[in-house]
C-alpha cells in the first residue's frame, strides 16, 4: 500500500529515471559553469509583484530563505545589514524570502517592520520558490549574478560568515564605472 | 541501443534542459538494540522552457524496533507542470493553501518532517488587478514523522476526493479580497450527496503603518454515522500597527467545528495565535487571542514581548497561555547577547497530563574573534505538572536545565557540546531518563554539501509547529545527516 500511494510502483522505473536525470545533469553541468536561477514572481509585504529577472537588471541579488522560527536565518539577515549598507550603491539587492505559512503573514509583516530591514521581503507562502530552488535547510542563500546564474550558495549560518558572503558579493558587483550617476546617488 | 538513445536524448535536450535537486540522507543508530533508521529524501526538478517535471523520493528504512513489525515507507512522487508567466497547470503532486488555511491547507515542512501534499490536477491563472484564480481536483496525503517513524496519517482515507476554487484580487493597492470553496467527498460519507463543503472569504486593508485583515469560513458537513447536516464556522482577525519604531500585532480567533475531519489529520488548518505553535484541537473548538509588541528602540537592541491565549468555548481554564519576553543586543560585530523568559501554561493539551506550567529563563551569548566563533546557550526550566492519573502522585515539581557551548574554528566546521537534564527520575514523558549529553559536528564539505554528525542523547518531548503537535521519543545513539545540492 505504502509503495504506491500517490504515485506508481517505484522499484522498476526509479533507477532508470535517476540514471537519466544524473547523466543529463552531468551533461548540462559540463557545458555550463553556473546553473541558471529559476525566474519567479512573488508578492512583497505591500502586495506589489516582484520578478527576479527584473531585479537582476539593477544588479546582483543575494536571496536568503528564512522563516520566523529560524534563529540563524534572522541572525544572518541582521548581520548582513552593514554589508547591504556599504554595497547597495553598487547595485546589491538583498531578497529576504519568507517561507512562513499564510497563517503567519501578519506576524511576518509586524516582525519585518520592527526589524526595519531595508531588504526586499517576498512572501513565498505556497513555497513555489523554495521548491524551485530545492531548499530543505534554512538558512540557505543564493547569490545570483546579473546574468541570472547562481554563482554562490551559502547553507547554514554562524557568526562571521557575513565576511565570506561580502567577499563573494563583491566579486559579482558591477564595476563602479558602469553604474549610472543616478544610481550612485541612491 | 539504450546508450545511443540516451546520447541522442542528451544532445537534443541538453542545450536548454536543466536539472536541479537536493538530497537529504540520514542514518541513525540507536543505542538500544542497535536499531537503525535510514532515510533519504530526494527532490529533482527538470526544466525545459515553460515545462517542468518534478520527481520526489522518500525512502524510510528502519530496522526492526523491539517486537513490533518493521514499517518502512517508500514513496515516489511526480508532477508535470506547464508554467509560463500568466498561468500554471500541474498534474501530480503539489502543495497549496487557500487564504490562511481555514478552508484548505497543505505544505511541506522539512524541519518538522511533515509533508501534507495533494495529488491531482492544479490550474492557476493570473488575471488583471493582481488577481489569481486557482482550481484543483486532488486527493490528500498527510505524511508525518512521529515517535521515530513516518506515518501516513490519512492512510484509510486516501481515496477521498477534494475539489477546490480560490480567487484572490487586489483591485487597489490598499485593498485585497478573496473568496474560496472546497468540496470533500469521502468514502465514509453515507450518501453521494452527503459531502462536506467549506466556504470562505477574506479582506486585507493596508493604510501606511496600519494593516488589518480578516478571514472567515463556514463548514457544511454531515454528522458522522447518523447523517444530517452539521455546521461549523470560524474566523481570524489581525491588526498590526507600527509607530515610534515599535510594531504591535493583535490577533483574535474563534473556531467552532471548522477543523475537518476531527481526527489526527485535517484538510484545513486554522491558524493558532500561540507563538510556539501549540493548538488545542486544530479548529474544532478553539477561541483565543495573541498580542505581540516588538521593536528596536536603540541601534542593535531588539525587544519582543508577546501574550497569547487559546481555550475551548465551554471552559476558559482549559487550553494554553504563553507569555514571552525577549531582548537581543548586538555590540559591534563581535558580540551578541540574547535574554529570554518564556512562560507556557497548558491544561488538557497533552495526553496523560492534566496541567503543566513551565517557566524558562534563557541566555545566549555569541562572540566572534577573527575566524573563531564562540556561542554559549543556557536555559533553566521550572516545571509544575499535574498528571491526569493522580493515583500515585498529585503534582510533580522539577527543573529542566540546558547548557550548550559551540565553537567554529573557521568556515568549514562548527562543534557543539551540549547537555540537557531533569532532576526528576519518575517521568514517563522522558522514558524515566534524567540526562542527555550530546556532541555535534557540522562540516561544510563544499558549497553544495553539508555533513552533520550527532553523537549522544536527545531529550524529545512534546513539540508543535503551526498548530500540529507530536510527541518526540527520547533518542540515544548516533545521527548522520548529509545534505547535497545537485
Amino acid at each position: 500500500m505504502a509503495n504506491i500511494i500517490g504515485g506508481t510502483k517505484m522499484s522498476k522505473i526509479l533507477p532508470f529515471i535517476i540514471a537519466i536525470a544524473l547523466v543529463v545533469a552531468a551533461g548540462v553541468a559540463a557545458e555550463k559553469k553556473y546553473e541558471s536561477a529559476p525566474d519567479f514572481t512573488l508578492k512583497d509585504l505591500d502586495g506589489n509583484e516582484v520578478t527576479l529577472s527584473e531585479l537582476l537588471e539593477n544588479g546582483p541579488v543575494y536571496m536568503e530563505c528564512w522563516d520566523l522560527a529560524c534563529v540563524n536565518c534572522i541572525a544572518e539577515l541582521d548581520a548582513l545589514l552593514p554589508v547591504y549598507d556599504s554595497l547597495k550603491s553598487r547595485g546589491l539587492q538583498i531578497v529576504a524570502l519568507s517561507v512562513d505559512k499564510p497563517s503567519d503573514e501578519a506576524r511576518v509583516r509586524a516582525f519585518v517592520k520592527s526589524k526595519k530591514w531595508p531588504y526586499i521581503v517576498l512572501l513565498d507562502q505556497q513555497q513555489k520558490v523554495k521548491k524551485a530552488y530545492n531548499i530543505i535547510i534554512k538558512p540557505t542563500a543564493y547569490l545570483i549574478n546579473m546574468n541570472g546564474e547562481i554563482v554562490y550558495t551559502h547553507i547554514g549560518y554562524k557568526k562571521g560568515d557575513e565576511k565570506r558572503i561580502a567577499e563573494e558579493i563583491c566579486r559579482w558587483l558591477p564595476a563602479v564605472d558602469s553604474i549610472p550617476p543616478s544610481e550612485k546617488e541612491k | 541501443m539504450s546508450a545511443n538513445l540516451l546520447s541522442i536524448f542528451i544532445t537534443v535536450l541538453g542545450a536548454s534542459f536543466s536539472i536541479q535537486g537536493v538530497n537529504r540522507a540520514e542514518f541513525w543508530t540507536y543505542q538500544q538494540e542497535w536499531a537503525t533508521h535510514y532515510e533519504d529524501k530526494l527532490e529533482l526538478v527538470g526544466r525545459y522552457g515553460d515545462f517542468n517535471v518534478e520527481l520526489g523520493v522518500l525512502m524510510f528504512e528502519p530496522s526492526k524496533h523491539g517486537p513490533s513489525i518493521r514499517k518502512p515507507l517508500r514513496l515516489f512522487d511526480y508532477s508535470i507542470g506547464y508554467n509560463p508567466r500568466e498561468l500554471e497547470v500541474r498534474l501530480g503532486r503539489f502543495y497549496t493553501t487557500f487564504g490562511q488555511g481555514l478552508t484548505l491547507s497543505s505544505g511541506a515542512d522539512d524541519d518538522f518532517r511533515h509533508y501534507k501534499s495533494l495529488q491531482g490536477l492544479l490550474g492557476r491563472l493570473n488575471l488583471p488587478f493582481s488577481s489569481e484564480l486557482t482550481l484543483l481536483g486532488a486527493r490528500l496525503r498527510d505524511v508525518f514523522f512521529q515517535e521515530n517513524t513516518y506515518k501516513i496519517m490519512n492512510e484509510l482515507d486516501t481515496t477521498d476526493q477534494l475539489l477546490g476554487a480560490d480567487l484572490t484580487t487586489r483591485p487597489v493597492q490598499f485593498l485585497g479580497i478573496g473568496g474560496r470553496y472546497v468540496r470533500i467527498n469521502r468514502e465514509v460519507d453515507p450518501t453521494p450527496r452527503a459531502f462536506t463543503e467549506l466556504f470562505g472569504g477574506n479582506c486585507q486593508l493596508n493604510f501606511g503603518p496600519i494593516s488589518t485583515g480578516a478571514e472567515i469560513a463556514w463548514r457544511l458537513g454531515t454528522k458522522p454515522g447518523i447523517g444530517g447536516r452539521e455546521k461549523g464556522v470560524g474566523y481570524i482577525i489581525n491588526l498590526s500597527a507600527t509607530f515610534a519604531g515599535f510594531s504591535v500585532l493583535g490577533q483574535v480567533v474563534d473556531y467552532t467545528r471548522l477543523g475537518f475531519p476531527a481526527g489526527v489529520y485535517h484538510y484545513n488548518d486554522p491558524p493558532t495565535p500561540i507563538k510556539s505553535g501549540v493548538a488545542i484541537n486544530r479548529g474544532v473548538d478553539e477561541r483565543g487571542f495573541g498580542i505581540q509588541v516588538s521593536g528596536m528602540p536603540l541601534n542593535g537592541l531588539y525587544l519582543e514581548a508577546n501574550l497569547d491565549r487559546l481555550f475551548v468555548h465551554d471552559d476558559t481554564s482549559a487550553g494554553v497561555v504563553e507569555a514571552e519576553v525577549k531582548g537581543r543586543y548586538s555590540l559591534a560585530t563581535s558580540w551578541t547577547l540574547e535574554l529570554k523568559f518564556n512562560h507556557l501554561f497548558q491544561k488538557n493539551i497533552e495526553l496523560g497530563t492534566y496541567q503543566r506550567s513551565a517557566d524558562r529563563p534563557a541566555i545566549l551569548i555569541n562572540y566572534l574573534i577573527g575566524q573563531h566563533t564562540f556561542a554559549l546557550e543556557a536555559e533553566l526550566g521550572w516545571i509544575t505538572e499535574l498528571p491526569t492519573d493522580t493515583t500515585h502522585i498529585t503534582r510533580w515539581r522539577y527543573h529542566e536545565p540546558l547548557i550548550s557551548f559551540s565553537y567554529g574554528p573557521g568556515e568549514k566546521w562548527l562543534f557543539t557540546l551540549g547537555w540537557q537534564g531533569v532532576d526528576q527520575d519518575s517521568l514517563k514523558r522522558y522514558d524515566y531518563q534524567t540526562s542527555w549529553p550530546v556532541l555535534e559536528a557540522v562540516y561544510n564539505i563544499s558549497e553544495r554539501n553539508v555533513l552533520r554528525i550527532r553523537i549522544g542523547a536527545e531529550k524529545g518531548g512534546y513539540t508543535c509547529s503551526g498548530g500540529v503537535c507530536r510527541y518526540e521519543s527520547p533518542f540515544r545513539g548516533v545521527k548522520l545527516q548529509l545534505i547535497s545540492r545537485i
